[in-house]
């Protein structure tokens, strides 16, 4: 489902609506609010804050690209907030230049990442439940495994990695020029 | 093998000397296969870190549940665009107990039989309520609650589903009552700083989707 339709829902306030705006970027605010190397309930208040303020400008924002930009934005500013106020409670003088360079560099893999989603969202199922068992697992997947679970004869796994790569590729260095 | 094929052939590492040696001179020779690999590479390094940056993007059930608990609706959800747009700062306050889905280990939240009790936190404010069913009114309760630790100017109860809003009345130690319906409630507690507000809760429980 088109995000522009899941905006307008949310604004109308539908409730599953707002569940898959929830859903779909949730794991971007959490992901922004680690970066920044917060306690775990902190990250629990990042996105609170954060969602809490789309629901208040929802009918700011435009589009999905809009709404992943704004919720990083807003998760960005809030990380920055609760780290100083932690660091002023616990005493701690300012973040030193080297942790505000890692999460800057964790954050751009993180933007990264959440273009290469929307990438693979938009590939066709078979694309997208390969290349996820072969990158998307920590471990990796054998060709073998992946031949059982998926029903895909051991040869074909080659030649359709290659295909869909090229897919991806459209999809992921296109998003990035658009 | 066309060079399209090759070419990704080449960046996926699997190609013999001699492919990959045909495949290098058409990138230099070729700006739209130069283009392909240069994209093919930028798209595997992003996928080989996939997995471990995945890991940042995981989210908890309860987490999740808390968010889907923070969408905007019509009129009801007015009143906190309102404080926002006011520059009123709002804070989220954290669920830090709920008696409904305590464990036999947490005693001291858990409650008497009927009654519910829900404690949130934001910074250094605790906001404690008590729910009781009514003893006056069939499908109603009696809601008793405690703000501490913040100077609490008012607190505002919201009945989401029918968007009624209850001024509550504060005492000097941070106690209020209020009267509700079954659904789906707000707390507001509006402090000198901005507004502090509650995720939704659905009393009684059964009613969460």
């Amino acid at each position: 489902m088109p995000t522009q339709s899941l905006l307008e829902r949310c604004r109308a306030g539908d409730q599953g609506a707002w569940r898959s705006l929830v859903d779909a970027y949730a794991g971007l605010v959490y992901a922004v609010a680690r970066a920044h190397r917060l306690p775990a309930d902190v990250c629990d208040d990042v996105a609170q804050n954060s969602f809490a303020a789309l629901a208040a400008n929802i009918h700011r924002v435009q589009s999905d690209l809009a709404v992943a930009a704004w919720l990083r934005t807003t998760a960005t500013r809030e990380s920055w907030r609760a780290g100083k106020k932690l660091r002023r409670s616990a005493g701690a003088g300012p973040e030193d230049q080297g942790a505000e360079s890692a999460a800057e560099a964790e954050l751009e893999e993180i933007e990264e990442h959440q273009r290469l989603r929307r990438a693979m969202e938009r590939l066709d199922e078979r694309c997208r439940r390969l290349l996820s068992a072969l990158y998307f697992t920590s471990h990796g997947e054998s060709y073998d495994g992946i031949s059982a679970r998926l029903g895909l004869p051991r040869g074909s796994i080659g030649p359709t990695r290659q295909r869909c790569l090229q897919r991806l590729c459209e999809l992921f260095v296109g998003d990035d020029a658009g | 093998m066309d060079e399209r094929a090759l070419i990704t052939s080449w960046v996926m590492g699997e190609l013999s000397q001699a492919e990959a040696a045909r495949a290098a001179a058409l990138e230099a020779a070729r700006p739209d296969l130069a283009q392909l690999a240069a994209g093919l590479r930028a798209t595997a390094a992003a996928l080989g870190r996939a997995a471990r940056v995945r890991s940042g993007f995981e989210v908890s059930g309860e987490a999740l549940e808390r968010l889907y608990g923070l969408g905007p609706r019509q009129g009801a959800g007015a009143r906190v665009a309102r404080a926002v747009a006011g520059a009123a700062a709002l804070v989220m306050a954290r669920l830090r107990a709920d008696s409904w889905s305590a464990g036999a280990l947490t005693p001291a939240v858990r409650g008497e039989d009927g009654s519910r009790r829900v404690v949130y936190e934001s910074g250094g404010a605790v906001i404690d309520v008590r729910i009781d069913p009514s003893l006056a009114r069939l499908r109603a309760y009696e809601c008793v609650g405690c703000v501490q630790g913040v100077g609490a100017q008012r607190v505002v109860w919201t009945e989401l589903d029918s968007g009624a809003e209850h001024l509550c009345e504060l005492e000097a130690d941070g106690f209020f009552e209020v009267r509700v319906r079954p659904g789906r409630h707000r707390i507001d507690v509006h402090t000198p700083a901005g507004v502090i507000s509650t995720p939704d809760l659905w009393h009684p429980p059964e009613q969460a989707p």
